[in-house]
């Protein structure tokens, strides 16, 4: 690593405010830390100050809070605290397991909900320092004439990453509402944003694929009551199923059974919404021809690279699994 | 956000500069520093923040329950402060990015990976690591239960999984076998010792365990419940490998290397890296690489931050070339088509023959990846060179070799030059020498007569410590009515780095009749072979083993009785029948792919054999006046549990208590033993062991003028006689040799996700010939270690390789999938003895050898169709299932 300063915040409006006052790309926000000191030991990262949010981290007690609006879970809660969370369990059986899955114990014992959202792609040529491609200003997209077995199959533009929060998924089937905070009129300014509406495929591919502004930090999710159920479910196809990334996942909301909710993961470079589908399920009772003709929808768009085509054949298998498991319930 | 935590760091750099406050100031001054840091911060910038470094900062932390002061780079990670600075290396680096669980410790309560940890984020927090756990000599349950279940091997990831369970049974005191798997998913075991884990895992928490493992023939053993002499040193973390290794004025050393296939540097900032402060030199050479993970310089730095800050600053940047990394198109420009054409005479000419009048030919080509050994603990070592002398700590296989080959490199005479090697994290044929590791930290300690540690990062590990090489293997054969062969072609691609080596065993074990046999070697622009445990036999055995299938399937026989039919091994005719029992053989599906539903079972079957050679070894014997005896042997104990059979073998021949011996391996001042590899260590060790003990009976009974024969008179004798002590040394003696092969076979239960093409390998029954097996449990451990590494190189390990440039594109334990806890099947391993002689057979390669082939018949038999590539992934899985048309 190159050196950095390490500048710890005491509340979410002093880490707003160093923020705004600083250039983009001089601080790193770091929250658990996992994905940033991955980058860092990579080299792919080299701030001039790490600005540490990881010591705001709400007492367990505090970590999820139910109120009118729904169930709210701080921007720091960890994986852990979430899916262990008896409510969450409970209403939101997609969250619990979209923060059950992924990784490790002892990765998720650490690692945030906004640092889940917003940790980048885990594509091989964009985690390694020797190439320099696309996503790191570079001139193209290794994995086109590369091996490219692990990437997307939906909706990538030049870049072929696919997102790897597993907990995005389950946030969006859920209809989790995202409160972002940044540093204005000298104090912390709050605005709301759907997580529906937070990701979206940049234009240049060296931006995020998530909408926040480089001043601006998450400050809570909120997943609404009208959403809770236990008709709702998150699963997950692994080459390994001890620690391994999905080659393809699926988050199902059938609580509202006229508007279902449905979004595949690591399939391309966002959490990969099927609102064709969404509408060919909604307030159909799930036969197994249904089944089969929303297996069909969902990869009639579907464009496979080289090395990668048996994605699509599991993005339709981790479909009909998630949307048999949404509908027997939790 | 009232609901937040007060923040952890006490104070700043700042601060503690200007004011001295670290002086005598503890924990409890925190809430001052705090207060007095706040009115600070206002005049810089906004409020709120607290600031450290760049540049070495103080922390406080408590660990194990001490309060402990470090002054830290904002660099150093938890992990780095506890081995760095603390002396706490029970903790390892494997990893480094969060994959393996072997840097875990508990942070407030909770399993944490220390080494995705910053260690300002642990300032004011409560750490506790493996040698935390036991209280003094007490150890926890968790750790007494991993040595009475002998739930280790080379014991490197250990400390890692003790933490893990540690953790499980404080928030769940009643775990199942389900709960621990799932807590120990983030851990890494290489030698494949998971089912033993998690049997001890259930016996700390007071859980009834079933009893699955149990081999028929225990009650031959000879030590049949002693644990792990050295168990108790690894469960706590003491156990010291070379990586732990720490001396005062050490600097660090890496190797630098070539990322790619084929490059050469375009430019490099030298400046920039030597000028960073601590480096000590930046070496970059010039010239085309050949292969990716060349050796292209390297950089010594006083600290490792600086090594790791000047790697980055020199921003090496490359031109590509055009590697080598297609073996279909390189076997085709140099030694054209595949296979090549059978020779018109001899052989060939025999082979065209029947081939023309066979009542079946069967035809198959079957293709294996790269595997790499990925030793937990990288090649490491540390050289101290002192001016007229010299010592050497090397991670190594090999203590007899590295002794030499230290002394070159250092320049010194063998007889100034001591080497240490008591622990090993792994070896598997990649650690016989010193190594380019060695010859740098060598040469470096020499030239700054100071000491020099080089530890290989993990992407190096992968890139250029040896493989398993890859290899196609083509097969055509005439067979007969009941599918046995009669002759046929073989031909083998080796598809490895440079230097080749590529060659699998086939045909092996079974009579094929007249083979025309042919083998070319390709060079490929990846990191050079080396033996892996059982070189050229798991992918031999792979190919071979499904193409019987094959044959058998085209014949419309049942795999096993044509296997009987060309199998002469008598041995493995009893092993058929007992494990098609234990199996479930009859219930498989028939014909292949019978099965209905989402999920498939299949059965599958794999052979092997393994000669036993002798190997030299000396043993020496130190037998003290309070009737104790120290056993010594230079040979090295890489998990197999050497210095356990020496104590065993010694208490047994002596008939005296083993807890009166202590065995000493590792040290270049033992008596000279082998190294590690083709099995020969135990077979040679315990010979040799015998014979030193009959040594010491034998002096003794002369010195005390007394008749030896169990404890009490052996007791009664080193009180008698008039020496403190004695020593003997015993070698290599035919009388205590073991003759024969070491047959195994091995039965696999799979379970196919025809959705998904996920395979899931639910039961292994492996036989295994060992001879008199010495001690249960690490006889045991070596055959379910093998079936685990070899599911683990069916399923799921390869050496990835970008087409374009030739990269290795997972380095590191994430992408380069090793089995982990889930996905280890029951092994019922099935210790085979036969007669009552008390030689040792060989056992640490020939269990790896059956696993592939056997689950890749099951798979076949579950579905109905065959994958003929390893690994066998679930995209290879589904286009086998699509191309046989879809399942029934």
């Amino acid at each position: 690593m190159i050196p950095y300063e390490f500048v710890s915040a005491r509340s979410f409006e002093a880490a707003a405010q160093l923020l705004a006052e600083s250039r983009r790309g001089d601080v790193l926000l770091k929250a658990g830390g996992i994905d940033v000191v991955d980058r860092l030991k990579e080299g792919l990262d080299r701030p001039k100050v790490i600005l540490n949010i990881r010591g705001l981290r709400p007492a367990r007690a505090d970590a999820i809070r139910s109120g009118d609006a729904g169930l709210t879970i701080h921007a720091l809660a960890t994986l852990t605290e979430i899916n262990e969370n008896e409510a969450v369990r409970r209403d939101f059986p997609a969250v619990a397991a979209g923060t059950r899955k992924p990784a490790t114990p002892q990765v998720r014992n650490v690692a945030t909900l906004a640092g889940n959202l917003c940790q980048k792609p885990r594509c091989w040529y964009y985690r390694s320092l020797d190439f320099r491609c696309l996503k790191k200003g570079g001139d193209r997209c290794y994995s086109v004439a590369g091996d490219n077995r692990y990437h997307a199959v939906f909706g990538a533009g030049a870049c072929h990453i696919v997102a790897p929060s597993s907990a995005a998924p389950s946030l969006i089937a859920c209809g989790a509402v995202l409160r972002i905070g940044r540093f204005a009129d000298g104090k912390l300014t709050e605005r709301t944003l759907p997580i529906a509406d937070f990701y979206r495929v940049p234009t240049n591919p060296q931006d995020d694929e998530w909408q926040l502004g480089h001043d601006e930090l998450i400050l809570d999710v909120t997943l609404p009551t009208s959403a809770a159920g236990r008709h709702s479910a998150y699963v997950e196809l692994k080459e390994k199923q001890s620690f391994d990334w999905a080659m393809a996942s699926c988050a199902v909301n059938l609580n509202d059974r006229a508007a279902p909710r449905i979004v595949l993961g690591a399939v391309a470079p966002i959490p990969w919404r099927l609102p064709k589908v969404e509408q060919l399920i909604a307030g159909q009772k799930l036969t197994d021809a249904l089944i089969a003709e929303a297996r069909r929808a969902a990869v009639a768009d579907a464009r496979p690279m080289t090395h990668n085509g048996y994605k699509v054949t599991l993005a339709g298998a981790v479909l009909e699994h998630a949307l048999r498991a949404a509908d027997e319930g939790a | 956000m009232s609901s937040a935590r007060p923040p952890r760091d006490p104070h700043s750099t700042s601060d503690v500069s200007r004011r001295g406050f670290l002086k005598g100031a503890g924990i409890a001054a925190a809430g001052t520093v705090l207060a007095a840091r706040s009115a600070l911060a206002q005049s810089e910038g906004p409020p709120g923040l607290t600031r450290h470094g760049p540049g070495p900062t103080p922390i406080e932390l408590t660990v194990n329950g001490a309060a402990q002061r470090a002054t830290v780079d904002p660099r150093a990670t938890l992990l780095d402060v506890l081995r760095d600075q603390l002396n706490l290396t029970g903790p390892k680096e494997v990893c480094a990015r969060g994959s393996c669980g072997g840097c875990n410790v508990m942070l407030d309560g909770v399993v944490v990976n220390s080494c995705m940890t910053l260690a300002l984020d642990a300032a004011g927090a409560k750490v506790k690591t493996v040698e935390g756990l036991a209280a003094g000599d007490q150890l926890d349950p968790v750790q007494s239960a991993l040595c009475k279940h002998d739930g280790l091997q080379c014991g490197y990831c250990t400390p890692g999984f003790v933490v893990a369970i540690r953790s499980l049974l404080d928030r769940n005191p009643k775990p199942t076998a389900a709960d621990v798997r799932e807590a120990c998913s983030g851990n890494i075991c290489r030698c494949g010792t998971y089912p033993k884990v998690i049997e001890a895992a259930l016996t700390a928490a007071g859980v009834q365990v079933a009893v699955g493992n149990v081999a028929d023939n225990a009650s031959v053993c000879i030590e049949s419940e002693g644990g792990r002499l050295d168990a108790p040193q690894k469960v706590t973390g003491r156990a010291r490998y070379t990586t732990d290794v720490n001396l005062p004025r050490m600097a660090f050393a890496q190797i630098l290397y070539c990322p790619f296939g084929r490059a050469t540097v375009k430019s490099a900032d030298r400046d920039a890296a030597a000028a960073v402060p601590g480096v000590l030199e930046v070496v970059l050479n010039e010239k085309e690489f050949k292969y990716c993970g060349q050796p292209c310089g390297h950089i010594a730095a006083e600290t490792r931050h600086a090594l790791d800050e000047a790697r980055l600053r020199l921003n090496v940047q490359w031109e590509i070339g055009t590697p080598v990394v297609d073996p279909v198109a390189e076997h085709q420009a140099r030694h054209g088509p595949i296979p090549p054409e059978l020779k018109k005479s001899g052989a060939g000419e025999k082979v065209t023959a029947a081939l023309g009048d066979a009542r079946h030919v069967v035809e198959r080509v079957y293709q294996t990846q790269i595997q790499t050994h990925a030793c937990l603990e990288p090649h490491a070592a540390v050289a101290d060179h002192r001016g007229e002398e010299g010592e050497m700590w090397v991670s190594t296989q090999a203590n007899i070799v590295i002794h030499g080959e230290a002394a070159n490199a250092m320049k010194l005479d063998r007889s100034k030059v001591r080497t240490h090697c008591e622990f090993v994290g792994g070896g598997f044929g990649s650690k016989f020498g010193i190594d380019a590791e060695g010859r740098l930290a060598a040469e470096l300690s020499r030239k700054f007569s100071r000491p020099i540690k080089v530890v290989n990062n993990r992407k190096r590990e992968h890139l250029d410590t040896g493989c398993r090489p890859g290899s196609i293997q083509y097969m055509k054969f005439a067979a007969g009515e009941d599918g046995v062969p009669s002759a046929g072609q073989v031909h083998v691609v080796g598809v490895s780095g440079l230097g080749g080596g590529g060659d699998a065993s086939n045909p092996d074990h079974y009579e094929f009749g007249e083979v025309a046999r042919t083998f070319s070697d390709l060079d490929l622009s990846v990191g050079h072979s080396r033996p892996m445990r059982a070189p050229g036999k798991p992918q031999g055995m792979f190919a071979v083993d499904s193409f019987v299938d094959e044959l058998a399937e085209t014949a419309g026989v049942d795999p096993l009785v044509l296997r009987k039919s060309i199998d002469s091994n008598r041995t493995r005719k009893r092993m058929y029948e007992i494990g098609a029992e234990r199996i479930g053989w009859a219930s498989r599906p028939k014909p292949d792919g019978a099965g209905t539903g989402r999920f498939r079972r299949g059965v599958g079957v794999g052979v092997s054999n393994w000669g036993n050679g002798q190997g030299n070894a000396s043993v020496g014997i130190h037998v003290h006046r309070d009737g104790t005896v120290k056993v010594l042997c230079g040979t090295q104990d890489i998990g197999t549990g050497v210095k356990t059979l020496l104590a065993d073998v010694v208490a047994d021949q002596l008939k005296i208590d083993r807890a009166r011996i202590t065995a000493l391996t590792g040290s270049s001042e033992y008596p000279p033993g082998p190294p590690s590899g083709g099995s020969v260590t135990s077979r040679s060790v315990a010979p040799a062991a015998r014979d030193a003990a009959e040594k010491a009976r034998a002096k003794l009974a002369e010195l005390s003028g007394m008749e030896v024969t169990d404890g009490e008179s052996w007791i009664a004798a080193c009180r008698k006689m008039g020496e403190e002590s004695f020593s003997v040394v015993g070698s290599f003696n035919k009388a205590y040799w073991g003759k024969g092969g070491s047959e195994a076979v091995q039965f696999a239960e799979v379970e196919v996700d025809t959705h998904t093409g996920i395979v899931r390998v639910t039961k292994v029954v492996a036989l295994q010939a060992c001879g008199r097996p010495v001690n249960r449990l690490t006889a045991e451990n070596q055959v379910i270690g093998g079936v685990i590494q070899g599911v683990s190189y069916a399923l799921f390990e390869e050496k990835i390789l970008d087409p374009v440039t030739g990269a290795m594109l997972n380095p590191n334990l994430e992408q380069y999938k090793i089995l982990g806890p889930s996905d280890c099947p029951e092994i019922i391993p099935i210790l085979w003895a036969e007669g009552d002689d008390l030689g040792v057979r060989a056992i640490g390669e020939p269990p790896v050898v059956p696993t592939a082939g056997a689950v890749a018949n099951a798979i076949a038999n579950a579905i109905g169709a065959r994958v003929r590539s390893l690994p066998i992934s679930p995209a290879k899985v589904l286009a086998a299932l699509a191309e046989r048309g879809g399942v029934a």
